[in-house]
């Protein structure tokens, strides 16, 4: 009796998210070939996240290091270690990728984001760099032309 | 004088804010330890981080600047000393531009009246009013001469330029603002 309704659940979907995309152990090196190039320049610079007590501190080439002499110098391993860490911490139990308080922080209130102390970042899920960002958190391959995409919109 | 009417000592000192300091007091204090006076002219403290005492939300300085900082010939040049006449041109997020030129010292102030809006002309005192509030992110250019520098990066949120360009190149800062690459 108890099995079956288990089983009834899970098949109305009483349980189980459905049509949601779970956040997958994130990939350092993908980040920082991809996402960093993106978030760096948008995310971290001095006068946002690229402050120590910020949630979501970010480091960044332009913005805070994680050491005096590293000014001028490329994005470090543990830099980029750290900067993976803050997106894990700052919501460590995702239900999903999609619903990543990273995510929804930028993302337009209009567009279903959450309030953002430094503007939306994001107008819509559309945005390339939205796109990039989720496909990092959902371990999604098709990230990649997202990710190129946003990065060459950051272009001056 | 027992001991339960000595638990609300706490709350009454707090309610009369005698306990704790406002984050910008605090900073202001700490301008103050690192030297910055409060003479009130258009040319002191320079490199300093303007805002923190001309802000909109705190000003012991009177003045409330909207975009404030201080421009050096050389990346290295001492603090005190900033370049006189060079332009700081400001575009905002909605396309508005603004010229500014640094005084005697290197500063430039930005404040804002009501108003028409100001095309904005460059003063000998390194101020300049407008009549709108700056559109976050600002994109920034410094030019004297023919010689211009244009920020690699925009401009999120401060409005104390010297936030992030404070003295020489750390962890927390990248430096002055500069016309010209040592050595050069």
């Amino acid at each position: 009796m108890r099995r079956a309704a288990i089983a009834a659940l899970l098949l109305t979907g009483c349980v189980a998210d459905q049509g949601t995309v779970a956040v997958e152990p994130l990939d350092a090196a993908f980040y920082a070939a991809n996402v960093q190039p993106v978030v760096g320049p948008s995310c971290g610079s001095l006068d946002c996240h690229g402050v120590g007590l910020r949630p979501l501190r970010i480091y960044a080439e332009d913005g805070l290091r994680i050491d005096d002499g590293l000014r001028g110098a490329p994005i470090s391993d543990e830099e980029i270690g750290w900067n993976v860490a803050a997106f894990g911490g700052v919501d460590p139990e995702p239900s999903s990728a999609d619903t990543h308080v990273a995510l929804s922080k930028p993302l337009a209130v209009g567009a279903g984001g959450l309030h953002h102390l430094g503007d939306p970042v994001f107008a819509s899920e559309g945005d390339p760099g939205y796109r990039c960002l989720r496909g990092w958190l959902a371990a999604d391959p098709s990230a990649l032309d997202a990710c190129a995409e946003a990065e060459a919109a950051l272009e001056p | 004088m027992n001991v339960r009417s000595l638990l609300w000592l706490p709350f009454a000192l707090a309610a009369v804010g005698c306990i704790g300091t406002r984050p910008e007091q605090a900073r202001y204090d700490e301008l103050r330890r690192l030297g910055a006076d409060d003479d009130g002219d258009e040319e002191h403290n320079p490199g300093y981080p303007c805002v923190d005492c001309h802000g909109r939300d705190y000003a012991p300085g009177d003045d409330v600047f909207a975009l404030a900082g201080t421009v050096y010939l050389r990346a290295s040049d001492p603090y005190e000393r900033g370049l006189a006449g060079a332009v700081v041109h400001v575009r905002d997020a909605e396309g508005r531009e603004l010229e500014v030129v640094s005084n005697e010292v290197g500063n430039f102030m930005v404040s804002v009246e009501g108003g028409e809006e100001d095309e904005g002309e460059g003063s000998e005192e390194g101020e300049i009013e407008i009549g709108w509030w700056p559109t976050y992110p600002l994109e920034v250019w410094v030019t004297q001469g023919e010689l211009e520098q244009r920020m690699e990066t925009l401009i999120e949120r401060e409005e104390s330029c010297a936030h992030c360009h404070w003295r020489d190149p750390s962890a927390t800062s990248v430096g002055r603002i500069y016309l010209m690459e040592d050595g050069t």
